[in-house]
This record gives C-alpha cells, structure tokens and sequence, in this order.
C-alpha cells in the first residue's frame, strides 16, 4: 500500500492546523456563515438535516488495518457509535459537532488520512475498481494510476474552484466495478497494438438530474502523458464549464452542448501546450509502483481441500463462499466481499466494534488490507482459501456474514430524507423494506445477480439511473413517492434506466418491485440475468406488470 | 393565515432547533413559539437574525405547522423528521419535551 512521505504528511497537517484556525473564527464570530461555509466544505464537513456531517476521502477505497482502526475510533468517540460507507468509496459520519471536527481531522493526519475534496467544486476522491491488484481479469493494477491522481489533484491551485464538482474513476480490468462510465472523467488501463501500456479516455459521464453515459475522449493515451492529458482537459472545461447555471455546470453538459468532436478539438489543442510543461510521470509513477508491488503470497493448491469440506458440513457457510467469494489471480487465495446489507438493515452502515473487528480480521487473514466499494460494501483482497471458513465464522459472530454479494438484498442506498437535507424522500426504509421481502436466501439465488439502486433525490447519490431497477424516492403535494427506472447498467456497456411511469406511493413501491421480479422469473430463458431479459422482450411487458392492477 | 414556528440548526452542535420568542431555543418543538400573523414573525426571524450574530444557530426559517391536540406538528414530512430524528433509528428519536437548553 502506498504510504504518506514527508511532503503529504506534511501537507495534511498543515490543513488541520489551517482548520482548526477556521473553526475558532468562527465560533468567536470573526468569520460568519457564508464565509465559513465554503471553508468548512473544503474539508468534508456539511450541516445536514440533524446535525453535522463528515465526510472523510478514501483514497480508491483502500484501507489498511490500522487506517480502519481509526475509523473505528472516531466513530466511537465521536460520534454516535457508527459511520455509513458511501457510494464514493468514503465514509460520512452524521453525527458530529463543529469544536470536534479539528481533532477528528488531527487525528485522521495520524493515519494518513484526511477529509479534503471530499466536498466543494473541486477533483473529488479518486475511485478505482476494489479488487484492484488482485482481480483474474485485470490488465493492469489502477491503484498507482489513482494515486497518481490523488497526488497531482490534492490542493491543485488551478482547480480548486471549478464550475462544479469533478469525478475521476479508473479500472484496469475486464470488467468495470468502478462504474468509470458514469464519472466526468473514467480511465481505463489498456494496451495499444504494440503492447504499449496506456489509457482510455471517457468524459462527459454522470448522473444526477441529466444522467449520461460517458464518451470516449481519447482512444490511447501513453502512460506517460496522463498527467498533462487530465490538465488540458481540465482546463478547457475551467474555462467553457457553465458557471451561470448550476445544474448545467458539469463538464457532461459542457461535452454534450459542445459535442464531443469539438471537446476533444480543445482538450487535443491544450494538451499540444501542456505537454511541453507537464510534470513527466513516468519517474513518479515507476515510485508510486513500487508501493502496489503484490506481497508475497504462499504456493497454495488452487483447490482448497479443507474449504469443500466444510463447504459440505454447513450449508450456510456454503452459501457464504458461493456468493461472496470472487477469483483471486493467485492459486490458492480468494478476494472476500463482506456485505455491509444484512436483511433489514441500513446499507453500507458498520459500527465501531464492527470496524475494528474488521481491521483484526484483515490483519489476521488478509496481508492488512481492506477495500471499500462503490456498492457500499467491504472487501478483504488476500485471504487464503483455507481460512474462509475461520474468517467466516469471525463474520457471522459481528453480523458481517451476509450471504447476499450481487443478490437483489444487496441494495444501495444513499442516506435519503432520514439525514440528507438535500433528499426529497426517505431512501433507507424502503431499501428495508425490499430487503425483508426478498430476504429468503432461495429466492434470492433463484433471482440470480440483481441489482437495486435507491436514490431519495435527483441527485441519485444511491446511483438509480444505473441499477437493473432504480428507484428515486420525490415529494409530491407533501408526501414520499417514487418512481421507478429500468435497464440501468454500470459496467463497461453502460446505459441509464427509463423510467417506467407513474411513481408509486411508498406503501405501494416494494409490491411493485415484487411485480417487476415475478415477470422476469415468468420470461426469463434458462438463467438469463434480468439485463438480458430486459433487453430482449422490452419494458412493455414490465410496465403492464406494474400498472396493469394499479 | 398559516401557523408558524421557527427551526434553525445550533451553530456547534448542528442540531434543530426551535425559537421559544423569549430569545432561547430549544431542542424540542413543544417549547417553540406559535406564530399566527406578521407581527410575530417578524419578531421571530428578528430574533433569529440577532441569534445568527452572537454565533448560537445557524440558517433559520419559518416552517408550517398544525397544531393538534395541542402539539405542534409541522405539516412537510421533512419537518416532521427533523423533529423526531431518522425514521430508520428510533434509538435516536427525541423525547417530546425537555427543559428549555
């Protein structure tokens, strides 16, 4: 894992101090709100429905054991005993006082970690595939790109006060787990014809109120001259990005106003002027490698003859390894997914003993490593097949030990109305209440991957626009209604979801979900998955199902 | 003309809060000051403007309320959360009436 050097540490620290300067100015009243505000957004912190909330940057969803520790503790000391994982590959916590927020941030400096540009118009965390480095399917390791990133964005002068926030995602696999077709910029690791390592450029994703997908910018782009590539482009759209009207102020509407053909025109005719000044990275990133060398795993058989075993004594653990456990690239080991879903529970939320018991198991079984997904879950990236069963077992004890890894139970949910000043309707409950329907593990499986994405605003932070089923809750004369949106996908081939009709009052919409199910279970082929199933027959059928008897 | 009350959140703790109209707030909606016509309003959101300036609460505004059986009830359902707490954390919620903070 990478590790801070002086200069980050530095850096981090200074901000604290820089912070804590703020919020003494503003309790002695010498900074008032609207001074304050956009200060205290640069470092993570929002005043949400019930009180103050943090957002602290997971830098491409990678932890070590001891960074999760500290979560763990500032959830306990600070705040209300929890903190909820986010799709961004954070974690908010949503019950904090302002005097507090300095020695949280001096103590996440501790640990390497920070809240900066986690909020503000500015390069947001970087977040990358979580089973980065250990994936089957992998062409190259993102998490080196990622930091790259991390380190030219951190309080980069130029951009700190771009029209609008600004995303950055980057996969190196087969399979995008990152969703980088929905960011303002996705990276994917390629190769050329001649073996070359290097980039792919998409631009112009996003969701929220005008949910796209993402274009290609540039088809190969040598590994080499990333740095300079992203600064041209973030130029061009520092300068034509709308400022007048914030809902037109991302670059997608910048791409989409444009075209995409006279976008590139521009970035193509920066990047010929910044190429010459542009930091080489070559050096910084062989570095910035050498901290994402593999570990050194033990030669296991590929088979774990222990593993079947108790595979064949439990079913429950059985059921465990069938649908959490995913390929490792090594002979012998497994990549862990700890669902952070149980049935009726709220998503992507851990406790502080939670948190610690995870970081003791990735210690204990996992090279120290922990991962955080954009499905608001955990991954532990190294452990031995041989010891899923221990591990399993630790998990169940703390509740982790959810079976349900790309299962309809398996719901992302943003914080909704229940915290989020921002929400027009609750997200959680009804992600609850889907979760208590569909809870029979049977059922579950019969389904087979789904996946149900809830948002309680347009803003679509629980990502609906991309879920197989997206629901977005909206208030209509006062009261909760939701919509629903089918055929959203968030890998490589992305589409949004169309919204299907009316919304449905909340008594009304996890019967209408039911209905959706049953008629994929009733026109399914074979084992086909709903996407398939979806595209093949239409949405007309789907949408008698649901208003037919409504 | 609309009953009204006044919310804002505490500047440390990031709490709701409620006008009482003696110049306090507090945390519980029972305390806060009813207001019927423009002249209490005005004298609310006077109030809040000075409670802005001594650092005590931060963003107030009038929300719409019913009162029934004698208890203010905002008429939004976003309200109606920010009094009671999240929906899906009844460990959370707030008991209904406390000493005036």
């Amino acid at each position: 894992m990478y590790t801070y050097d002086n200069l980050d540490r530095q850096l981090v620290h200074q901000r604290v101090d820089q912070f804590r300067g703020q919020v003494a100015r503003r309790i002695s009243g010498s900074l008032n709100e609207d001074e304050f505000k956009p200060l205290r957004l640069m470092n993570g912190l929002y005043l949400e429905m019930h009180a103050y909330m943090l957002r602290v940057a997971i830098p491409y969803g990678t932890l070590s054991s001891q960074q999760m520790h500290k979560l763990g503790d500032i959830a306990d000391k600070y705040d209300r005993d929890y903190g909820h994982f986010t799709t961004r590959q954070n974690i908010q916590y949503n019950w904090i006082e302002l005097e507090q927020v300095p020695q949280i941030l001096a103590e996440l400096a501790t640990v390497d970690m920070h809240a900066i540009q986690s909020s503000g118009n500015c390069i947001r965390n970087v977040t990358a595939d979580p089973y980065a480095g250990v994936a089957r399917d992998e062409l190259a390791d993102p998490r080196p790109t990622a930091e790259l990133i991390r380190q030219w964005s951190s309080l980069h002068p130029e951009f700190a006060f771009l029209p609008r926030k600004f995303k950055v995602a980057v996969s190196g696999a087969e399979h995008d787990r990152a969703a980088i077709r929905v960011h303002d910029i996705g990276i994917q690791l390629i190769q050329n014809e001649a073996g070359e390592p290097g980039y792919k450029i998409y631009v112009g994703g996003g969701l929220g109120r005008t949910p796209l997908v993402g274009v290609v910018l540039r088809e190969f782009l040598p590994r080499k001259e990333l740095l300079a590539y992203l600064e041209a482009t973030l130029r061009v759209y520092n300068l034509y990005g709308r400022r007048d009207n914030k809902f037109k102020a991302r670059i997608k509407i910048l791409t989409l106003e444009l075209g995409i053909d006279a976008l590139r025109e521009q970035v193509e005719a920066e990047y010929r002027k910044t190429i010459a000044n542009a930091p080489v990275t070559e050096d910084r990133l062989a570095t910035i490698e050498q901290a994402f060398l593999p570990p050194v795993y033990e030669k296991r058989p590929k088979i774990s003859t222990s593993l079947n075993n108790q595979r064949n004594k439990d079913q429950t653990f059985s059921r465990w390894v069938e649908n959490n456990i995913a390929e490792h690239k090594v002979d012998g080991y497994a990549i862990v997914n700890v669902s952070l879903k149980p049935i009726g529970g709220i998503a992507g939320d851990a406790t502080s003993k939670q948190m610690h018991k995870l970081a003791d198991l990735a210690e204990q079984f996992s090279l120290n490593e922990i991962r955080v997904t954009k499905n608001q879950n955990i991954v532990l990236p190294h452990v031995k097949k041989d010891d899923l069963g221990e591990l399993w077992r630790m998990l169940y004890i703390y509740g982790l030990a959810e079976a349900n890894s790309g299962l309809i139970t398996d719901i992302i949910s943003c914080p909704g109305m229940d915290y989020c000043s921002l929400a027009t309707a609750r997200s959680i409950p009804i992600a609850q209440q889907i979760s208590k329907r569909f809870a029979d593990p049977a059922l579950q499986e019969k389904i087979g991957p789904m996946s149900v994405k809830i948002s309680g605003c347009i803003n679509a932070c629980g990502h609906h626009h991309i879920g197989q089923i997206g629901i977005l809750g909206l208030e209509k004369k006062g009261e909760e209604y939701y919509q629903i949106v089918l055929g959203g996908d968030d890998s490589l081939s992305a589409s949004i979801g169309k919204i299907t009709g009316p919304g449905f009052s909340k008594d009304e919409i996890v019967d209408a979900v039911e209905r959706i199910i049953e008629k994929y279970l009733e026109q399914r082929i074979d084992a086909e998955l709903f996407a398939d199933t979806y595209r093949r027959i239409g949405a007309s059928p789907f949408k008698d199902a649901l208003y037919e008897s409504h | 003309m609309s009953m009204k009350i006044l919310t804002a959140n505490g500047l440390h703790s990031g709490g709701v809060v409620f006008a009482t109209g003696d110049g306090k707030w507090s945390a519980f909606i029972t305390q806060a000051q009813l207001s019927s016509d423009s002249e209490t309003e005005e004298a609310l959101l006077a109030m809040a403007k000075q409670s802005v300036e001594t650092q005590t609460i931060v963003e107030p505004f009038l929300i719409e309320i019913d009162v029934i059986n004698g208890m203010p009830v905002p008429k939004r359902y976003r309200e109606q959360l920010r009094v009671s707490g999240p929906s899906v954390r009844s460990d959370f919620s707030k008991p209904a009436l406390q000493e005036v903070a």
